[in-house]
């Protein structure tokens, strides 16, 4: 088949599939969620290697910026905390040749005394005991407060048995926390473009959620070191592992995962506008309560 | 003493690894791949007898929607025949039966259990024997299957290769508690995602127990059910698997169920399925390692890294005991490890399905507001963490007792009196 006849075949083809999805009065038939998919075209994959692409490149350009912000803010945070310590600054040599000036707060590392391990013992024990009196229905919080305590109770069994000396200083903990958050930060317009931009999503959205995480993780990320040495100088290196092992990345990862949950609970372009949701999440069985 | 911990640190990072890849592609091939769902949705054919088995014990408060969903389904009435397993229930399960048994003698054959072991295994099991016909469908008595399910789901059968199906699982009781909530992103991206994206791939989708059926020539051929077991499910697929019976996904088959609304129920619910499944485990790693000549090179990767599911609970566990030693110890671990350590958190512990996964699938679903939740995955993944550790662990311990095969069965919340729409 050759030339008019076979552009017609083409046509008709395409009207028989055009069809196909045609309903009553027009409407449009959309398939079952069992067998819905996306189409992926050449200009999602640029789209998508160009945000991440960009992302990185942003973050690149801003890195100065980034460094003169963290400082800026621990020097502010550094007064309204109380932290007397003097301020400076550390070079970080990353890969490739690059440079980044992390903030320092030349604070000293206080350990705990007697008395210190006396009453972290005593409200470690408190917190677990606590877990077996919550009501069932706070299993998720009794498990994550066994969790803390039972990191806390390796810190105290540390400081109160160990031969070898607390192997971090405050600043140590400080430089890995920043490093670290400034990695991660790397990696999320490169992770959003292998599980965000592949969706439907408008341009201007997905670039607002690269941004938007971006700038969070910016000021999160020293303020939320700045509360670890607030309770690092309060309570000494006691608390040092738990801030770090719990209240440290995997707080990082959650912001991340909060952004994402959000932007993927937006509206896609090839969504189907007027459509309600499946039965079962509609409307609760008849005969039911709420939720308790 | 150092290499020594580290050694076995990056060996679960690795796997984690594996494990995200693994979840990523499925992701991948569900959102753009296309998709198999073999004779779905045939309306007119020479439609083969069907026996649907319902195990019950004290199933009072959810059997009767059970059987009238049944009772009024789309498929040639002498062609199917429902039989309820009342297995030793001391509630009004028994009554409830004979009262359908009366109502509708053909079409209802309950089958009485009242001595032998406890759990679903033993009474298929049993049941097994009651019926002739050549393909058996199991239910659950919670769920709640749908005019059309049953012809969807023997549809696939008409392939001669065929030794089981599985449908879809959606829970109905979603708006109830946060853990209902979490349940039903689980078996999102588990069924939605995972066991779509195996059936396109022509790897191992699991048959689950439930909303699924086997080919009772097939049963026989691979040696019936099992009563030794805690996870009938996982041990049939992988027999069926290495006996060269293909085993089938069905996504358009969907059927409402149940999911637990309380905590304990669900710590017994999933230490079950950790104890089962990490029995198929021990039991089938090597027969599928030692790949028969119909599987596939793939379809061994896949059996193996779905065998060991449940077993990456106790692995992520280790692997976070053993960063805590290696930081009071003063070695620098790379960001990258903890990063790792700390995505895997969030995750679903039935099918280790990732935050993206599940996200994917809840999109798919067109139901975009729950994936808000996303972060929440934490909380069920601590739970199910520490529980699906402790059953490995206890079962490990207690290897040499062939008698532990308690079975805890789930707990029902359905009201009395409530109204099935």
């Amino acid at each position: 088949m050759r030339g008019k006849s076979a552009r017609r075949e083409v046509e008709r083809a395409r009207h028989f599939e055009a069809m196909r999805t045609r309903g009553f009065r027009g409407g449009l038939i959309v398939p079952h969620r069992s067998m819905v998919g996306l189409p992926w075209t050449a200009l999602r994959f640029l789209t998508t290697l160009a945000l991440s692409l960009g992302g990185v490149l942003l973050l690149y350009i801003a890195l100065p910026s980034l460094g003169r912000l963290w400082q800026e803010i621990f020097e502010r945070a550094r007064d309204f905390l109380g932290l007397a310590a003097p301020l400076g600054d550390q070079l970080w040599n990353l890969p490739g040749g690059l440079e980044f000036t992390l903030p320092v707060l030349a604070a000293g590392t206080p350990l705990p005394g007697d008395g210190a391990l006396r009453i972290a013992t005593i409200v470690t024990l408190l917190v677990f005991g606590l877990t077996v009196l919550l009501p069932v229905r706070f299993t998720p919080l009794r498990y994550f407060l066994r969790l803390l305590a039972i990191i806390q109770a390796t810190a105290i069994l540390f400081f109160a048995f160990a031969a070898d000396p607390f192997p971090y200083r405050l600043q140590d903990h400080v430089f890995v926390l920043l490093s670290a958050g400034l990695v991660i930060m790397a990696l999320v317009p490169l992770v959003l473009g292998l599980t965000l931009h592949v969706f439907d999503l408008a341009l201007w959205k997905k670039l607002l959620l690269t941004l938007a995480i971006l700038a969070h993780l910016a000021v999160f990320i020293p303020l939320q070191v700045l509360v670890h040495i607030w309770l690092v100088m309060h309570g000494t290196a006691l608390v040092m592992p738990v801030l770090f092992l719990v209240f440290g990345l995997l707080l990082d990862i959650l912001v991340f995962v909060s952004f994402y949950g959000w932007a993927l609970s937006w509206r896609g372009e090839l969504e189907r506008r007027d459509l309600p949701p499946p039965a079962h999440l509609a409307a609760p069985i008849r005969g039911r309560g709420r939720g308790r | 003493m150092r290499l020594a911990l580290l050694i076995p640190l990056y060996a679960i990072v690795a796997i984690m690894v594996v494990y995200t890849i693994r979840h990523y592609l499925f992701t991948l091939n569900r959102l753009f791949g296309r998709h198999r769902q073999p004779y779905v949705d045939v309306g007119t054919a020479s439609w083969p007898r069907v026996a649907v088995f319902v195990p019950c014990h004290n199933e009072e408060r959810v059997i009767a929607h059970m059987l009238d969903a049944l009772l009024v389904c789309d498929y040639p009435e002498r062609q199917l025949v429902i039989i309820p397993i009342n297995d030793r229930s001391t509630d009004g399960t028994a009554k409830i039966l004979a009262e359908y048994a009366s109502k509708f003698p053909v079409r209802v054959a309950p089958f009485v259990r009242k001595g032998g072991k406890p759990g679903k295994a033993a009474a298929l099991k049993d049941a097994m024997a009651a019926s002739d016909a050549p393909i058996h469908l199991v239910f659950d008595a919670d769920y709640l299957p749908g005019r059309g399910l049953i012809k969807q789901l023997v549809g696939p059968f008409f392939d001669p290769e065929t030794g089981a199906v599985m449908g879809r699982v959606v829970p109905m009781n979603v708006n109830k508690t946060l853990l209902t909530r979490l349940l039903d992103l689980e078996r999102t991206g588990g069924y939605q995602v995972d066991q779509q994206a195996r059936m396109n791939l022509g790897l191992i989708p699991q048959y689950g127990g439930t909303v699924g059926g086997v080919r009772r020539a097939a049963l026989i051929d691979v040696g019936g059910w099992r009563d030794d077991t805690l996870a009938e499910d996982t041990d049939l697929t992988f027999r069926l698997v290495l006996a060269g019976w293909e085993v089938v996904y069905q996504n358009r088959s969907e059927c409402y169920e149940e999911v637990p609304e309380s905590w304990p129920s669900r710590i017994r619910q999933i230490k079950r399925w950790a104890r089962g499944h990490n029995q198929s485990l021990a039991r089938y790693w090597w027969p599928l390692l030692k790949r028969p000549t119909h599987v596939r090179r793939w379809k061994v990767v896949d059996g193996l890294l779905l065998l060991g599911v449940f077993a990456v609970g106790p692995l992520l566990l280790l692997g976070w005991a053993l960063a805590i030693a290696l930081y009071y110890m003063g070695v620098p671990l790379s960001s990258g490890v903890y990063v790792i350590l700390a995505v895997a958190m969030y995750s679903t512990l039935g099918n280790f399905a990732a935050f993206f996964e599940v996200a994917a699938g809840a999109r798919l679903d067109g139901s975009r507001g729950r994936i808000k939740l996303l972060p929440f995955l934490i909380v069920g993944f601590l739970v199910s963490l520490v529980s699906v550790s402790w059953a490995t662990v206890a079962k490990i311990a207690t290897f040499w007792r062939r008698d532990d095969q308690r079975w805890e069965k789930t707990e029902r919340h359905r009201e009395n009196g409530t109204v099935i729409p």
